[in-house]
């Protein structure tokens, strides 16, 4: 009888865990298949199954452009975070140097500053270096937050494979840069996947450096974009066009991580095991 | 040509002096073991020649050739380490054929080295596994043929068994012998089992530790094994070399007549000990060492009494813990096969002159008269 009640208890906590994540999403979804009039009143299920919205939302603004834009800033944010991030992590993690803890914390201390903190500064240095308007400007400005992670995640990953592996490609010849791709990129790869794909969450969701970076629709990326959908007049906010536009963004996201998270939990579990 | 010569070797982590003053010569094609207690540095050593670490001070040459600033891989030196070091996500084969290729050697002459290697340690069959899939003695095998490969002219092996069971342990231990015969290149191999310095050594390299290091250097004794056993050249080596280690009873410089050295034990009985004792004088304080295998039980000349304290029954031998009377340490002895000696029991023990060794008050050996022979048990007087 305690045992039946600690299951349902469970299993409802579970069941309210799962509403309160995925319901707005579900919302979403449902709206954005709405039509007209029709999306001010609450259904909970999918009655019709208009695309009109999805249609519209390329129609009515360059959408196409701002996919393509937020899935090359996030590309190259994760490619490059990526490569100074385990680059980075050889030297912490495996070079004795003085004054590598003190590296370290600084690296912590610049991912704790608010974004807004360093807005102005950064929006002097991008148009200092005349990247206004540009990707590239949102690229590098993105690295602020994921460098931090990315160098943090792969030294602590770095540090712990074993120091006779490097060693031994020591005495077989090889370089550092060998030493890295050859032998530790292909060991960190669960690392390397989980530390990228959260890289290229925080590029693909970020707001308010492509709001303040870039002026024209064409160079903004998707989070900015549905942020400035409007709808015919200023006094009417098109729903269904911001709800299709909303499930666009987040699918491939989930996608993503739908994809890689078996190999996160198969590379972890393979990689406890003593090789 | 690959014979190591090391002058005056020195290596200090920061402020700590690990290894000393070591001069060395490692012939080309012989089998050296470093051996010594835990902390003496013997793995440092080894990576001093590897090039793993830096040399302090001092100067080491292989093959004639100064190599105190020549990376790792261009020494002409190949390691096999105690953890194996596999690369966990290449194939047996890629394991093997990693050196080759980033020397940029052609293809096809890697496949044939790779398989020389492998028809060597008889493990072809493994070649496209990876090494998860192999057992603890497989891998050993595959870190040993990545060393073949590159046709060293030393090769270096830090532990290399001490992660294997007993069987297998002396499988490989054999296996590494043979190669040793069949390939020809010098050797040099770290453990901390005397068992494997005794059986695989041409020379062995006892080190010290603690504060010897830096008195008296890194290096206590090198030599044959047997030369190591039968004549060591102080305390230090005399206990670590052979198991149970060496007895030691403190006595007194009695006397020598005809160069032969009388020594009064605590409990007052005397014993002599056929060792050349010129330098000291009567009454020096000595210390002597006799092994638990060349103590015999009986009667005669040369007797020590000892009361039995504790027994423990090998099968094939026994040893026996006495108590002698102002000794604090027991004495040992072996005997062959089993033994009637109960707790308790009386027993007079045989200490022949002729295996007892004597030691004066610092520890150092006086030479002992008698050249080693080869036999298992002493002969009475």
């Amino acid at each position: 009888m305690k045992r039946l009640f600690g299951w349902i208890a469970f299993y409802a906590l579970v069941a309210a865990i799962i509403l309160y994540s995925v319901f707005p999403f579900y919302y979403a979804i449902v709206t954005s298949l709405k039509a007209g009039s029709q999306l001010f009143s609450v259904e909970y299920f999918p009655t019709t199954w208009n695309w009109d919205n999805y249609v519209s939302v390329f129609r009515e603004q360059p959408f196409a452009y701002n996919l393509l834009n937020s899935v090359l800033v996030s590309s190259a944010v994760v490619a490059l975070s990526l490569f100074f991030g385990v680059t980075a992590a050889f030297a912490l993690g495996r070079v004795q140097f003085r004054g590598r803890g003190l590296l370290l914390m600084t690296v912590l201390g610049v991912s704790m500053f608010p974004q807004v903190a360093v807005l102005s500064g950064m929006f002097e240095l991008i148009r200092g270096f005349g990247l206004y308007n540009n990707l590239l400007g949102l690229v590098i400005s993105y690295m602020i937050f994921t460098l931090p992670f990315t160098v943090w995640v792969l030294t602590t990953f770095m540090r712990d494979l074993p120091k006779e592996l490097e060693e031994a490609a020591i005495m077989d010849g090889a370089n550092p840069w060998e030493i890295i791709v050859k032998v530790f990129m292909p060991l960190m790869w669960p690392a390397l996947v989980t530390t990228g794909l959260l890289a290229f969450i925080a590029a693909w969701n970020e707001f308010l450096f492509a709001l303040t970076f870039t002026l024209t629709n064409t160079q903004r990326t998707v989070p900015v974009a549905i942020a400035l959908i409007s709808g015919a007049s200023q006094y009417e906010l098109p729903w269904g066009n911001i709800m299709a536009a909303s499930v666009i963004v987040t699918l491939p996201v989930v996608v993503l991580v739908l994809i890689f998270q078996r190999r996160i939990v198969s590379g972890l579990t393979a990689g406890a095991v003593k090789g | 040509m690959a014979d190591i010569r090391m002058r005056k070797i020195c290596k200090a982590f920061k402020d700590v002096r690990v290894i000393e003053r070591v001069d060395l010569d490692i012939e080309d094609g012989e089998f050296a073991v470093f051996v010594g207690p835990s902390g003496c540095g013997k793995s440092t050593l080894l990576r001093l020649v590897a090039g793993l670490e830096d040399i302090s001070s001092g100067e080491m040459t292989i093959g004639g050739k100064k190599v105190n600033n020549v990376p790792p891989s261009q020494r002409g030196v190949a390691m096999v380490f105690q953890s194996y070091a596999l690369y966990p996500h290449m194939t047996i084969f890629d394991n093997m054929a990693f050196g080759l290729k980033l020397a940029k050697e052609d293809s096809g002459e890697i496949k044939n080295r790779v398989h020389w290697a492998a028809k060597i340690l008889q493990m072809e069959h493994l070649l496209e596994r990876l090494p998860k899939e192999l057992s603890g003695g497989q891998r050993q095998r595959v870190a040993i043929g990545r060393a073949i490969v590159r046709k060293p002219g030393v090769f270096l092996f830090d532990e290399p068994l001490s992660n294997l069971d007993a069987a297998l342990r002396v499988q490989t231990r054999i296996e590494i012998s043979k190669l040793h015969n069949d390939l020809g290149a010098s050797m040099i191999y770290v453990t901390h089992d005397q068992v494997e310095a005794m059986t695989l050594a041409d020379k062995i390299v006892l080190l010290n530790a603690g504060k010897a290091v830096i008195e008296e250097g890194s290096v206590a004794q090198i030599g044959p094994p047997l030369e190591l056993y039968h004549h060591p050249v102080n305390l230090f080596v005399a206990g670590f070399i052979g198991s149970p280690k060496m007895n030691f009873l403190p006595g007194k410089l009695a006397g020598i007549e005809n160069g032969i050295a009388a020594v009064a034990l605590p409990d007052g009985t005397v014993v002599r000990a056929a060792v050349d004792a010129a330098s000291a004088k009567t009454g020096d304080a000595v210390t002597l060492g006799i092994r638990p295998e060349h103590v015999v039980l009986g009667g005669g000349d040369n007797t020590v009494q000892a009361e039995v304290s504790y027994v423990e029954h090998l099968g094939e031998s026994s040893f026996i813990y006495t108590q002698v009377k102002g000794v604090d340490t027991n004495v040992i002895v072996r005997q062959e096969g089993d033994t009637n000696a109960r707790m308790g029991d009386r027993l007079t023990l045989v200490m022949a002159p002729q295996y007892c060794h004597l030691f004066n008050e610092k520890g150092q050996t006086f030479r002992r008269r008698i050249e080693a022979v080869a036999e298992t048990m002493p002969v009475l007087q």
